[in-house]
């Protein structure tokens, strides 16, 4: 019979599996992007920063991803101001509107971004094409998918915050919310906010369905950009995604740097 | 000034708008189109969807890829969270490569695969010298599996790490005096504890996958049997535009979809109020 004392090994043997799963590729894109070649044996050939510096110098490059930077940016910035300013109305205004906001945060998982792009197409661009700025159509997509990464986002915080007996106590002394909101709750709610905004910049820089599908021809982003690259030069779509991933990763860096410091509790 | 329920619902109301405008209002024009195309008696998208088997066989597989990689996604993501409770010192660590893993899909975990697993990859040509994988392919099912697992697994950690985390350790512990191994422990307690997570995590990961479609475009191209390049393709398809159809098959996801990720939440409320 099994010992009780035996260790577990099923957890431990997920936990090497996963991270095989998650480390591989990334380490397989970094190898290819500084190598001249790896097609032969197991091992690259070559070591090279040649890809990285021909990415640096390829002005293409420079305009797709300053492109993604701004429009992903603005997307971010969109969500994060309307998305806030909703999610705040819904913590301390009526429970009906927290439902609603509750309910449509779950719309875009329900409405996944290749029906919102074809549906886009149609509207957007098939009939009010000419009178409607293309990339401000997709910024106010982008906001839109964006919402639910928000909500979720700052309705933990405020959770934390546990911000009700604050409200409570604010208007029994009879100061105005307006002066709760600004002296106390939004500068409490800053880190969330700023997490909130980074997460939302580093997901919407990742979108690729509606960018491919609204703006092909108009304006070139990153992803799709990577993309038809791959073909035409693997080595140097390997570093340009090892660039991106590195400034992805050291945003969700500070993401959790900012989400694990502690809202302070009372 | 104070916050009147009025004035609350003034501040939701430009987000209302951006939901309604971006994503509503295109989805409900198209599908109500449809809807007077299909009652006004002439042929409409819906009877392309049955008219052969093509569109019902990217629907089936779209759900079965889903359901397994949702599968591989709980187990391994269970197991990573499990294994965290016992190392924690791994777990800040885990929680940054797997935001990173997340992250990780279409065109680049494409590219990652090619490199790796597609018919000139390095693993594929070491395997194939060891005489394995002789009728490897990266764009068969098994492959599309593999690529939804890479980013399948990392958000299922993300997903799970806290409700595990969350578990009171003094259950373990009073288990553990008893004479229960932690495999015991997991099976009769941890796991049904954990059930309504499970399926909320579930259904999301459902969704994810079979709403993805970077990652089988950047692999195969239109050719993908998967539901969310059919309908793309629908529209921007190499021959000619299927809009209707393109509606009817967008229909057919949101349904499927709405019904997941809402029995999900069902199902896990449930399971909340009885446990």
């Amino acid at each position: 019979m099994r010992s009780p004392n035996r260790p577990w090994r099923l957890p431990a043997l997920a936990f090497w599996v996963a991270a095989l799963l998650v480390l591989l590729p990334p380490l397989a894109v970094l190898t290819y992007a500084f190598s001249e070649r790896w097609d032969h044996h197991l091992l690259p050939e070559g070591p090279t920063l040649a890809w990285l510096a021909d990415v640096a110098g390829d002005a293409r490059v420079r305009s797709a991803a300053w492109n993604s930077v701004w429009v992903s940016g603005a997307a971010a910035g969109l969500a994060v101001l309307l998305g806030g300013a909703a999610s705040l109305a819904g913590h301390l205004g009526p429970a009906r509107l927290q439902k609603l906001l509750d309910a449509l945060a779950l719309l875009p998982y329900a409405l996944p971004p290749v029906v919102v792009a074809i549906g886009a197409l149609d509207v957007f661009v098939g009939r009010w094409g000419d009178v409607l700025d293309l990339p401000m159509v997709y910024i106010g997509l982008l906001a839109a998918l964006l919402f639910p990464l928000v909500h979720q986002t700052l309705s933990a915080a405020l959770r934390q915050l546990d911000a009700r007996p604050l409200i409570d106590a604010s208007r029994t002394l009879g100061a105005p919310d307006s002066l709760l909101l600004r002296r106390v709750l939004l500068p409490m709610l800053l880190p969330a906010f700023v997490a909130a905004g980074l997460l939302a910049w580093t997901t919407a820089a990742m979108e690729f369905v509606i960018a491919n599908l609204l703006l092909a021809g108009s304006l070139e982003l990153l992803q799709p950009f990577i993309n038809g690259l791959r073909g035409a030069n693997g080595h140097l779509a390997a570093a340009l995604v090892i660039v991106s991933l590195v400034i992805t990763t050291g945003l969700g860096l500070l993401v959790h740097l900012i989400s694990t410091w502690r809202i302070p509790t009372r | 000034m104070s916050l009147t329920p009025r004035r609350a619902w003034l501040m939701a109301t430009p987000m209302l708008a951006l939901l309604a405008a971006g994503l509503l209002l295109p989805f409900g024009w198209r599908s109500l189109d449809l809807l007077r195309h299909c009652l006004g008696g002439a042929g409409c998208g819906l009877q392309d969807l049955w008219a052969d088997r093509f569109y019902l066989d990217a629907l089936l597989r779209t759900v079965a890829l889903s359901a397994a990689s949702t599968l591989i996604g709980l187990l391994l993501g269970l197991g990573v969270a499990l294994h965290l409770v016992a190392h924690p010192r791994w777990s800040r660590l885990t929680a940054v490569l797997a935001g990173m893993g997340a992250n990780f899909a279409g065109v680049p975990l494409a590219l990652a695969l090619t490199l790796l697993l597609g018919s000139q990859g390095v693993l594929t040509q070491l395997a194939r010298g060891a005489g394995f994988l002789q009728d490897w392919d990266l764009t068969s099912d098994a492959g599309l599996l593999l690529a939804f697992a890479a980013f399948q697994v990392p958000l299922a950690v993300v997903l799970l790490m806290t409700p595990v985390r969350l578990l009171d350790p003094a259950l373990a512990e009073a288990a553990a005096t008893l004479g229960a191994s932690p495999a015991r422990f997991w099976r009769r307690v941890g796991l049904p504890m954990l059930a309504p997570s499970l399926v909320e995590a579930g259904s999301l990961l459902f969704a994810n996958a079979a709403a993805a479609y970077a990652t089988p475009f950047a692999l195969a191209g239109t050719a993908s049997p998967v539901l969310a390049v059919r309908i793309a393709a629908a529209v921007s398809g190499d021959i000619f535009s299927q809009p209707e159809l393109a509606t009817a098959l967008s229909l057919v996801m949101t349904a499927l979809l709405l019904a997941v990720i809402l029995g999900g939440r069902w199902l896990a409320s449930r399971w909340r109020i009885g446990a």
